[in-house]
């Protein structure tokens, strides 16, 4: 047969009994409203979160470090903690090729980290590092300027404002912004049992340095009877001291402890004043964050002290300390992913937040979406049967025609082409019916969302600034493509076996039949 | 002259092997080019079985069915198919496409079978049979004779060679009836191979060749050298646009 004689006699017969075609597809028509009305909303509420998300700069950042820190507690460590730092040229222009970056912020402080617990130092060292100008004179000059953030922001505890160096001489980085951090609750402990493998061998007692403990004796710490405030002040400072008679009578290493010099100037008979180099400074200080046995376990040292022991442990070169960590933020939130991706491939550890809950959220909304989904494709499951019943009904209802046809030349396929496209027609018709009143529902509900939002100007003010102005849900053609689809399958593996019937039949039978 | 239609030890058994129940055969036959056959006898002869056989309904049991130097007894569903569109069928009672029109049904004649025919086909075979009226009338409306006319055009639609009848005029009235007639002498007059299952003796003076069928075999077979007995109307005798009778079935 022609292909018009084909559509011709089944249009037709549709025209003339669309009464039964509407019946017969009323379960198609079910199951695509069902599930184009909760893929629909689920995507679009999903849509608004990303644009509130999306809307806040932060969204479009990514943290940076360069390696992945050791483990999280002193006593899962196998070996000496690693280091984890970034040379600021390389990794500058590294970062700065990258097309999708629009602009680097720089970590507001300086400081070495350990285990992933960057808890920062007061950010005295801030000031004299993160400004643009000073870290234009720090990088290569091939950087361009407008890689440097601008915001980044000078926060300082410190009343002083700090000089701006010229970026012709750009200003050494003070020792008190080097700092160890171990992230671990007993770093007093940790330091006495490893002292010797660490800091311990650096220290040399002829020289009179020692480690100062900032508040490791709760009960007379040192800060208070020095009179400073915060353990960076202590680093590099010459104490001159009645307590302590001797240099010697320190070990390398020892903890200046007043509590512990009290007691080592028991048997000193003849006071004599001594200048103390303190070299490194532990801070156990409580980090006031609430959280009980909280505390900072910060280290303090010069640079030369830290890169020693960091040598002394890690091996590493130090040489090429900078920044430790980077933020960078993207031009547009959709290459937040992809410059991930780039970031890691030039050997970064990159990650985003914002990203992971972004697509935790769109998970959680296509599985809602997808559970919901079910019991509409459950609904066009049961269809089958319906439907297959129709069409075994129509072909038996037509037997004189499929005899007729026969008997003018059509063959088998023909007759089966025939009876595939009337169920065809079926899934194509009540996906179409499904599908508008599915985005209609979706019509209702968002002016139903707005007009409750509306009678709440606090919500809608909030909504506002999240960059959320409606609720429209746009028609997604995706859905569209693939209720189609799945409702075209549905009805060919229902019509199937009638239409496999019909071609087979008996010219001879089926004309005799009334 | 080859026959255009030769049938060797053709037989059609229904049933199983076991028990099978012969309806037709063994039977033996040829029919010429151009000749007007009846198959004559009563019912349960195996005169539509025969018909079945020859329009390609129907595949044979045994024996061979050679229709323009082709087996079709051995022919597969395919094959069939692309025969029964090269010939032309009428039955008793039509076999319209309900949901067609007149012109619909006509041209589905030649679309059936994949081919394309256009309209003016159709119109001037309505015209010559006095239809042309009923060119986009539903089917279902026409009267019988009407029908009949309809289905005579689907039959021609693709100019075929062979017709085959089976009681074409079986459900008309006596009117519709002389006129149907007339139509098929009109189309064996113009060279067709006609072959026709009849109760009806009103076709005896047409026919070139009789084939008498009982309990499935041929008792008799007779030729004439002429038709054309004046118990029969002629073309000018009958005005097809008059109203025909409705009372046809």
């Amino acid at each position: 047969m022609t292909i018009k004689s084909i559509f011709l006699f089944l249009g037709k017969y549709l025209k003339q009994n669309w009464l039964r075609v509407l019946l017969a597809s009323a379960g198609i028509v079910i199951g695509i409203w069902s599930i184009t009305l909760t893929t629909m909303l689920s995507f679009g509420v999903s849509d608004k979160i990303v644009t509130a998300i999306n809307s806040q700069p932060s969204a479009r950042s990514i943290n940076i470090q360069q390696e992945e820190s050791g483990a999280t507690t002193f006593f899962e460590i196998s070996g000496p903690p690693k280091f984890v730092s970034l040379d600021k040229n390389k990794t500058f222009s590294e970062i700065s090729s990258i097309e999708s970056v629009s602009e680097v912020s720089l970590e507001e402080n300086i400081s070495i980290f350990v285990n992933n617990n960057p808890e920062p130092a007061n950010n005295l060292c801030t000031t004299a590092l993160i400004t643009p100008q000073q870290v234009q004179a720090e990088v290569p000059a091939d950087i361009p300027p407008s890689f440097i953030s601008e915001d980044s922001e000078a926060t300082t505890n410190e009343p002083e404002q700090p000089t701006q160096p010229s970026p012709q001489q750009p200003q050494s980085i003070p020792d008190e912004c080097y700092s160890i951090n171990l992230g671990i609750t007993n770093f007093t402990q940790i330091y006495e049992e490893n002292k010797n493998d660490w800091l311990g061998k650096t220290t040399a007692p002829v020289g009179n340095e020692v480690i100062a403990c900032y508040s490791c004796n709760p009960q007379k710490p040192l800060y208070k009877e020095l009179g400073i405030t915060s353990p960076q002040e202590l680093v590099g400072k010459t104490v001159s001291s009645e307590f302590v008679q001797v240099p010697s009578l320190l070990e390398a290493g020892e903890i200046f402890d007043v509590t512990n010099v009290q007691e080592l100037n028991k048997n000193v008979t003849s006071p004599q004043l001594n200048e103390l180099k303190i070299v490194a400074v532990i801070d156990d200080s409580s980090d006031n964050s609430g959280a009980i046995g909280a505390q900072r376990n910060n280290f303090y040292g010069s640079e030369s002290i830290l890169k020693t022991a960091v040598d002394q442990i890690d091996g590493r070169d130090f040489s090429t300390l900078g920044f430790t960590a980077y933020n960078i933020y993207v031009n547009d939130y959709a290459n937040l992913e992809p410059t991930i991706e780039t970031l890691a491939e030039k050997g970064f550890l990159a990650s985003s937040p914002i990203l992971l809950v972004v697509q935790a959220i769109q998970t959680l909304f296509l599985v809602v979406s997808i559970v919901l989904g079910l019991f509409g494709f459950i609904a066009l499951i049961a269809s089958i049967f319906g439907i297959t019943n129709v069409m075994a009904i129509s072909v038996l209802k037509r037997q004189k025609e499929i005899g007729i046809l026969k008997s003018l030349g059509a063959t088998n396929f023909d007759i089966f082409k025939i009876f595939s496209l009337e169920s065809l027609s079926l899934g194509i018709v009540g996906w179409f019916i499904g599908t508008v009143l599915g985005y209609i529902s979706t019509l209702v509900f968002a002016a139903s969302l707005e007009r409750i939002i509306a009678n709440n100007s606090g919500w809608e003010q909030n909504l506002l600034e999240l960059g959320i102005t409606d609720f429209n849900i746009p028609f997604d053609f995706r859905v569209a493509i693939i209720t189609l689809i799945i409702a075209c399958i549905v009805t060919l593996i229902s019509g199937l076996f009638p239409a496999l019937r019909a071609s087979r039949s008996n010219p001879v039978e089926t004309l005799k039949s009334e | 002259m080859t026959p255009i239609i030769k049938a060797t030890n053709l037989s059609k058994h229904y049933g199983t092997k076991k028990n099978p129940i012969k309806a037709l055969g063994p039977i033996n036959f040829e029919i010429n080019k151009g000749e007007f056959t009846l198959i004559l006898g009563k019912s349960g002869s195996g005169k539509s079985t025969l018909l079945n056989l020859l329009a390609g309904l129907d595949k044979a049991t045994n024996g061979d069915l050679i229709i323009e130097n082709n087996d079709i007894s051995k022919f597969s569903a395919r094959k069939l198919s692309k025969y029964r569109a090269s010939i032309g069928i009428i039955f008793q009672f039509y076999n319209l496409l309900p949901n067609l029109n007149t012109i619909e049904n006509i041209l589905m004649g030649a679309w059936a079978g994949g081919s394309k025919a256009n309209k003016t086909r159709a119109r001037e075979l309505m015209k010559q049979f006095g239809i042309d009226h009923r060119e986009k009338s539903n089917v279902k409306i026409l009267s019988g004779g009407e029908k009949q006319r309809v289905a005579i055009c689907r039959a021609l639609i693709s100019d075929p060679d062979i017709l085959f009848c089976d009681e074409p005029t079986g459900a008309l009235d006596s009117n519709n009836e002389r006129q149907v007639i007339e139509i098929l002498k009109q189309i064996s007059d113009s060279g067709k191979t006609i072959i026709m299952v009849t109760h009806s003796k009103e076709f005896t003076p047409l026919s070139d060749k009789i084939i008498y069928l009982r309990d499935g075999l041929i008792v008799d077979q007779n030729e004439f050298e002429h038709k054309n007995q004046p118990t029969v109307p002629t073309t000018s005798n009958i005005n097809y646009s008059m109203p025909l009778n409705n009372n046809a079935v």
